[in-house]
């Protein structure tokens, strides 16, 4: 014993020397590990906060409104769109964004918008009018007559990356409202301005609760831990995450000053969700739940904003109105008991209902077909990153009304058809796009009877065949030829069997399974008998045929005499280019959804710039569209003026496939190219004609978008001659039966037709007029 | 009401009670129509393709073609401000004007186009494009252009003169010198017309 005692004793010095050494290692190991740690985290958090600090999806606005005396926009319906862009009906003029009806007037107060080729100023103005439009226009601040001024632009969508996308609409903290920061500030973090980033008390508070329950449970954050948090932290809950959020909210404040944490806190904290997008940020918020901006919000609904960043699953205004409700009550009683509103804002304000937007998705995602239009426009020339993230703004060419317009006929008139026609229900689809006739911009677009559907869109990828939507281009290649062919030549209706090398040979048969003898040129479209159509192909030659469709934009016709019966795959988007060139004359116009694509700081980045080319003569395309009136006056689709006004001349052509498969009409006024497209997704007969089926769809839209006349007039290289429509030569003078056709000029037949049906009695001329 | 208000009045409701019959078998409406001339030859006829068209189609003989247009029209307005155009077009298109001066070719594209969303017909706004669409150099669209601007222009000589100028330098800038004569000799042609 007595020796090892000393031994043992010098062994327990060396070993308390050692152990000292070795402490001291480990601890500065560890001090160095947790420096490394500390700069590892300090750098993490200074490239997120220096660089981009949030992914800005592409903002996707729609056209705004025009609005100017003499616009054909009922004072109801501009109304309409007012409510649509969030702005509040009062009974006197508020802020920016409110409106006051009465019977032929609107005092509108508009919000400012920075348009990148010049700001429109918020304005408070008079607008005078009634049902067929505007009337007047005056600035009720200064008394004087306005010409023209635009209303701000509805956000329509956004794009998002397509899993677990954020979505934001960017606030600066200048623009955010007092009531918001503050009263944001008094329920979240009183201390936020005094603090180091985080509040010892609160942890020290939280870390005994947790002691005492064993787990982690209380929260306790400051703004900037809560920043921390959403930024770069998942939301596990353990000691470890803990820990690194509190230090990462101290290196946070050391590098940053209070306003611009603040800043990126309203516009990163998570919001609410929609489907598979994100809601960050107050900005968006203010949409989402109260479509308009947050410069509009009333107390109550900042209060209901700051009450649901406590948790926006549990608390969201859509499925749980009642607790929500609560909540916020008692962010306006904390409000009120720090003197942020007077006793009497508190007592309205919690009189108040939520008030949540009545759409569901505030004034993003209505348009999800037309978003669609847009990503595919735009991807061509931008990669995904930079549209979901950049914040890129993005200026379309969408029309709200003409697109719900659109939408209304679908949602309504399918359903209609099938009670009507015994078909089950939801068995029938539909699609439809709408243009502006001159200058090819896509003003709305529907892909499917599910409107906000954002899957399958049947508008730009259905390819189905067009049926007789195709002839007016078998008819124009025609025209083209005026030594050949005019309006007013004789086909013949007959049997036509056609062969092919190397398959069967194709006998094609009327719709109506009977023969009209020799009839009219414009007649055989008007009342789109198959037979003299391909009979006047074979003619013309395929090769003409695909000329004239290639002319209006059309390029894959394949080199098959059953292309003049349109056995040729169309989207409703190419139908609706190919009827645009028509209707614009034949000036081939590309269609486009966008405008312009702007910075997120408004600087120009890409215009889309009208973009215009004669390719096809203007004469043969005017006679075409003097035939396609036909159609509608007397022809398949005669049963339209029913619907539109009488004195509304229209052009369009009704399309049916074999079996009754697909349900076509196009067609145009001056002001818009409407394409409609009814059938089944599995491929099966619908019993619908394109009479019966898409027909009435149009004929309703162009009567509810109140659409314009075409110009009769035709241009310098046609003129009327009096027919004789029974053999095609001009008609004696006075000729009972003789109807005014147009030609090319110099093209007019000169034989003259004996007067067959006798000299014409007085009376009876307005009869004639109403026939044709 | 007059006898025959009352009978007319019957007959317009004659024909809308024809027109809203449904289409499928009809083969003619009104009076429009002849009978047919022939009746169909046998249901399964063995025809050629590219058969004859009937000879009651025959169309009249190419001539020599004179000017068949109808004559220029002085009497026309001389430019959009007198030409009864809608204010706010007058103003875009001014606005057009000012921002070419200044070179911020962008901006004067974007107002002529929310001119054109306004009036797509007015003769005057295609012009402005097509001088615009010369100044940035795009040929094929400024011809195009001033093309549909005399088309809509119903035989103005003040819009046309200026259209075949931009056509002339449309031409030239595709490196088309022949067609540039060509259009040079009209807008000359104008020129003596307008002020002779």
């Amino acid at each position: 014993m007595r020796t090892h005692f000393p031994r043992l004793r010098f062994d327990r010095r060396s070993l308390l020397r050692y152990g000292l050494i070795s402490l001291a290692l480990v601890l500065s190991a560890t001090l160095v590990w947790a420096a490394v740690q500390v700069a590892l985290l300090d750098r993490e958090i200074r490239n997120r906060f220096s660089s981009v600090r949030w992914t800005l999806p592409a903002q996707v606005f729609a056209a705004p409104q025009e609005l100017y005396p003499g616009l054909n926009l009922p004072l109801d319906e501009l109304q309409h769109e007012l409510v649509r862009l969030g702005y509040r009906q009062v009974a006197a003029l508020e802020g920016p964004g409110t409106f006051v009806a009465r019977a032929d007037a609107l005092d509108i107060s508009t919000r400012a918008f920075a348009f990148w080729d010049g700001p429109q100023q918020a304005t408070r103005m008079l607008v005078r009018g009634g049902a067929s439009g505007i009337e007047a226009l005056s600035d009720l601040t200064t008394g004087k007559d306005l010409d023209l001024t635009r209303l701000d632009p509805m956000l329509i969508g956004s794009i998002y990356p397509s899993r677990g996308g954020e979505d934001r609409v960017l606030i600066k903290l200048g623009d955010a409202p007092e009531l918001m920061v503050q009263g944001l500030l008094a329920v979240e973090d009183k201390n936020f301005y005094g603090h180091m980033g985080i509040s010892i008390r609160g942890i020290a508070r939280a870390m005994f609760q947790n002691i005492t329950t064993g787990h982690v449970k209380q929260g306790a954050s400051t703004i900037t831990q809560q920043l921390v948090k959403n930024f770069f932290l998942s939301s596990e809950r353990t000691f470890k995450r803990k820990f690194k959020e509190i230090l990462m909210a101290v290196l946070l404040e050391s590098h940053y000053e209070k306003d611009e944490i603040l800043e990126a806190y309203l516009n990163e904290i998570y919001m609410g969700q929609d489907g598979s997008r994100a809601v960050h940020g107050f900005g968006l918020a203010s949409n989402f739940y109260f479509n308009k901006p947050p410069a509009e919000l009333k107390a109550h609904e900042l209060a209901m904003l700051v009450g649901i960043v406590k948790g926006p699953s549990q608390f969201d205004p859509r499925r749980r109105p009642e607790m929500v409700r609560e909540r916020r009550d008692l962010v306006l009683r904390i409000w009120a008991d720090s003197g942020l509103i007077r006793p009497e804002e508190y007592e309205a304000a919690k009189a108040q209902p939520l008030g949540i937007s009545g759409t569901g998705r505030g004034g993003v995602e209505r348009y999800p077909a037309f978003v669609q239009l847009v990503t595919r426009q735009l991807k061509d020339q931008y990669p995904d990153e930079a549209l979901t993230s950049e914040g890129l703004r993005i200026f379309t060419t969408l029309s709200p009304r003409v697109q719900e317009a659109l939408e209304q006929r679908l949602i309504e008139d399918l359903p209609a058809l099938e009670k009507a026609r015994k078909l089950a229900d939801g068995i029938l689809e539909g699609a439809g796009v709408v243009t502006n006739a001159e200058g090819g911009e896509v003003e709305a677009i529907v892909g499917g009877r599910d409107i906000r559907f954002a899957g399958f869109n049947r508008a730009l990828d259905s390819k189905r065949q067009i049926g007789s939507l195709a002839k007016p281009f078998v008819y124009l290649a025609a025209l083209m030829e005026p030594s050949r062919y005019n309006v007013g030549s004789l086909l013949a209706d007959e049997p036509v069997t056609v062969k092919m090398p190397g398959s069967k040979s194709w006998s094609p048969s009327n719709y109506d399974k009977k023969l009209h003898g020799s009839v009219p040129l414009y007649m055989a479209l008007a009342q789109s008998y198959n037979l003299p159509t391909v009979r006047l192909g074979l003619d013309v030659g395929v090769a003409k045929v695909q000329q004239a469709l290639a002319g209006a934009g059309f390029f894959n016709t394949p080199a098959l005499p059953s292309v003049f019966l349109g056995a040729l795959d169309m989207a409703p988007l190419d139908v609706a280019q190919v009827y645009n060139t028509l209707a614009a004359a034949g000036y081939q116009t590309p269609l486009s959804a966008i405008r312009e694509v702007l910075t997120k700081d408004g600087k120009p980045l890409k215009r889309y710039e009208f973009k215009v080319k004669q390719t096809l003569p203007e004469g043969p395309v005017f006679l075409t569209t003097w035939a396609l009136r036909k159609v509608l006056e007397l022809g398949t689709a005669r049963a339209a003026y029913n619907i539109i006004p009488a004195g509304v001349r229209v052009a369009g052509k009704t399309g049916t496939t074999d079996d009754l498969r697909d349900s076509w009409f196009a067609g145009f006024s001056a002001d818009h190219v409407a394409v409609i497209w009814v059938g089944r997704d599995d491929f099966k007969p619908t019993g619908l004609t394109g009479a019966n089926g898409a027909m009435p769809i149009w004929a309703r839209l162009m009567r509810d978008l109140n659409v314009k006349s075409l110009d009769p007039t035709p241009p310098a290289e046609v003129e009327e001659a009096l027919i004789d429509p029974g053999s095609g030569l001009v008609a004696a003078d006075g000729c009972a039966g003789a109807m005014s056709l147009p030609f090319m000029a110099g093209y007019m037949p000169t034989e003259k037709a004996p007067c067959a049906a006798g000299l014409l009695e007085a009376p009876a001329q307005w009869l004639q007029e109403i026939f044709r | 009401m007059s006898v025959i208000r009352v009978s007319s009045l019957l007959l317009v409701l004659t024909v809308v009670a024809c027109a809203s019959q449904p289409p499928a078998g009809q083969s003619t409406v009104g009076a429009v129509l002849p009978k047919p001339v022939t009746l169909p030859s046998g249901t399964d006829g063995d025809i050629t393709p590219g058969g004859p068209i009937l000879p009651g189609g025959q169309t009249g003989q190419p001539q020599p073609l004179p000017d068949t247009r109808p004559p220029l029209n002085p009497n026309l307005p001389k430019s959009i401000e007198g030409s009864g155009a809608a204010a706010p077009v007058i103003s875009l298109v001014k606005a057009a004007r000012a921002s070419l001066k200044a070179g911020r070719t962008d901006e004067a594209g974007a107002s002529l186009e929310r001119a054109l969303r306004i009036e797509p017909r007015n003769p005057w706004i295609w012009q402005a494009l097509s001088s615009l669409h010369v100044v940035t150099q795009k040929g094929e669209q400024a011809e195009s252009e001033a093309r549909k601007s005399n088309s809509l222009g119903r035989r103005n000589p003040y819009l046309e003169v200026e259209n075949w100028r931009l056509i002339a330098e449309a031409r030239k800038l595709r490196g088309d010198q022949a067609g540039a004569e060509a259009a040079l000799d009209k807008h000359q042609d104008l020129q003596r017309f307008i002020a002779p």
